[in-house]
């Protein structure tokens, strides 16, 4: 097993929840939770929006069983999933139900909440963070939301204010709560080159305090992971000490796709921006070194596949286009992955030359037969060649492999004559339709003969290659 | 059978099979609050889109799709959304919501998720899902709605990638005493 195996099999080791039937406590019933969605949906419609339901969440008590044990689970979850559906609802009442939606009346706070809103994202546009925290009162101003607010402020000031804002509309308002909603392109070029388009801004006004939510009609994940994906293959060190979410305090910053909405991290990005959005139009092109690694990660591959018997897989990854001796080959190392023993173990594999967009890498491997290391040819060198994303395998190298094919040949013909015509004899098969190498063919069936015959092969050699008695 | 009720037999069935499933798929990469929001939302997605789930071996996948993608819209705004929550649940006398379960993990556990979490997003939700949900490439790529040989290579290379990081963080552990050269 290579150390990237023992890696992630640590990693599925940590699974945090590696069985979840233990979660099952936490769960209310289907029913309930339709019934929730439906009871919500009707209160909505019936109050045309401007009703926050007075029994809002109250219910998990009376309706769920669960053992004593469970009851804060159960509970917890009940009310998590209150909340959430109930902001969803308010949240996109408005579009879903079939009749217009209603004009907000004068005593409501949809006014007042669009008037805030407007402001709001003034503020944000003009990198204005101490009149940001002014409007959104207590309601945005952990470290995290002023550090968010201060990532903005340096796009402003580097000219480049976050979004447009093309208006702003009430979606629902009642005397306490108001859902505000603006449109707004975003004025990163790296946000066109992902292909976001216009989003909503969307805001919630509740109990006098504004808050602003993620934006909506776009994955404003794939914006960041771009300038994540970007800086972490060109720029690595800076990445780690100003982008990276890790470099900060655990809940001290707001992240998203790889980014710690910090203004150390704006810094960073702003004059890349072009650079960033260049990169991913050009279809994200990796740095020369990275080719290296790439052209490595994918001999690795042909190697585990090989050694896993994973034919399909070899065929996918081998250029040219396998011909049909080289699919016999892979069966061939199938049959003996099959009976428990991998053709080889890989010690390293390496870029050994790269010129222009070919990498010529290098394995070094152990052969795992018995009949190899009684040959004294077990250790080898496979050489590939990588372009384009296929890779080409050359013959090995570092001894006499053929020694080995010779050596059963031998065997074969000595004491299982008539099994070796069958199976490993060039006989029926046509030259050129398999790999045919002193004395037997590379195919599948020849394997399965071969397989159980390695041990006896191997001391038959150690035994001075003796024939058997006529 | 109406529409409606063909619906809701439909959800019901869905909800029951896979709730669990969904659960342990947000539980496993955010705190056992936001994954009980997570998974409702996802919920709540699936009876919005209820005519359009595919059907079999298909709807878990396609569950978790919604996950991957509730989650990462839900990183950034569950602090402000927490806050909103405990506003609203407030008003109604909800129970009170406990602080999240601290996770004992191991040294190592803690490395080599400390690892992971270096890696992209896309890097790590492919270990995920094939470490811990246990999919097979061709599920992966249905649930990343990319091609099986992407998700190949892309596997491939988060693996290394996880190594490298997790090597990065071993060299960077303080030396213990004996390592220290056996000071006293």
């Amino acid at each position: 097993m290579s150390h990237p195996d023992d890696v992630f099999a640590a990693f599925i080791d940590a699974n945090p929840v590696p069985d979840v039937a233990v979660l099952e406590g936490g769960r209310p019933s289907a029913e309930l939770f339709l019934s929730d969605l439906e009871r919500r949906g009707t209160v909505m419609k019936t109050t045309e929006g401007r009703r926050i339901p007075p029994d809002f969440g109250d219910q998990p008590s009376r309706r769920l069983s669960a053992p004593p044990g469970r009851w804060l689970v159960a509970a917890a979850a009940f009310a998590a999933v209150l909340a959430v559906g109930g902001i969803w609802w308010a949240v996109t009442a408005g579009n879903r139900g079939p009749e217009p939606a209603q004009p907000p009346p004068e005593d409501t706070v949809g006014p007042e909440a669009l008037t805030q809103a407007e402001a709001w994202l003034a503020a944000l546009n003009a990198g204005d963070v101490e009149s940001i925290l002014a409007i959104a009162g207590s309601s945005q101003a952990d470290v995290d939301d002023r550090r968010m607010y201060e990532y903005h402020a340096v796009f402003a000031a580097s000219g480049r204010p976050s979004t447009t804002v093309h208006g702003c509309e009430i979606e629902s308002a009642n005397d306490r709560l108001a859902m505000v909603n603006c449109r707004v392109t975003l004025n990163d070029p790296v946000a066109a080159a992902v292909g976001l388009g216009e989003l909503i801004s969307p805001f919630t006004y509740f109990n006098d305090a504004l808050t602003w939510q993620p934006f909506e009609g776009g994955d404003i994940g794939l914006l960041n992971r771009a300038y994540a994906e970007y800086l972490q293959l060109f720029r690595p060190a800076e990445y780690e000490a100003a982008c990276s979410p890790l470099a900060y305090e655990p809940g001290s910053v707001v992240q998203n796709g790889g980014i710690a909405l910090t203004g150390e991290c704006a810094e960073l990005q702003t004059p890349l921006s072009d650079a960033v959005a260049d990169w991913v139009e050009q279809g994200r092109p990796q740095p020369a070194g990275d080719l290296e690694a790439e052209a490595v990660a994918a001999a690795e591959l042909w190697m585990e596949r090989l050694n896993s018997g994973d034919v399909e897989g070899l065929v996918e990854i081998t250029g040219p286009l396998p011909i049909d001796a080289d699919r016999h080959m892979f069966e061939y190392h199938a049959v003996f992955a099959a009976q428990g023993r991998p053709s080889t173990t890989v010690e390293s594999c390496a870029a050994v030359s790269a010129a222009g967009s070919r990498v010529a890498v290098e394995c070094d491997v152990v052969l795992s037969d018995p009949v190899a290391e009684a040959l004294g040819v077990d250790r080898l060198v496979f050489p590939f060649s990588y372009l384009d994303g296929l890779l080409s395998w050359q013959p090995a190298t570092g001894a006499d492999i053929t020694l080995i094919n010779q050596a059963y040949a031998e065997y074969l013909q000595a004491y299982h004559a008539a099994d070796y015509e069958i199976a490993c004899a060039l006989g029926a098969n046509e030259l050129g339709s398999v790999v045919y190498s002193r004395g037997v063919v590379l195919t599948g069936a020849c394997a399965e003969l071969q397989a159980p015959l390695s041990d006896a092969v191997a001391q038959w050699i150690r035994d001075g290659r003796p024939q058997p008695a006529q | 059978m109406n529409n409606s009720t063909a619906a809701e037999t439909t959800f019901k069935r869905i909800y029951e099979a896979h709730y669990e499933a969904v659960l342990g798929y947000c539980r496993r990469r955010v705190g056992p609050t936001d994954a009980h929001d997570a998974t409702a939302e996802v919920f709540t997605i699936a009876w919005r889109k209820i005519a359009t789930v595919p059907e079999g071996d298909r709807t878990l996948l396609w569950l978790y799709g919604v996950a991957y993608k509730v989650l990462g819209h839900q990183w950034r705004s569950r602090g402000r959304r927490r806050r909103l929550e405990h506003r609203v649940a407030a008003l109604a006398a909800a129970p009170e919501l406990g602080p999240d379960a601290v996770v004992v993990q191991r040294a190592e556990d803690r490395q080599v998720q400390s690892a992971a979490a270096r890696l992209s997003g896309p890097d790590q939700e492919i270990l995920r899902l094939a470490g811990w949900e246990e999919l097979p490439h061709d599920q992966i790529a249905e649930v990343l709605d990319i091609s099986v040989s992407a998700v190949d290579q892309r596997f491939h290379r988060a693996k290394k990638r996880l190594a490298r990081e997790f090597d990065r963080l071993s060299n960077q552990r303080p030396p213990t005493s004996a390592q220290e050269g056996g000071r006293a």
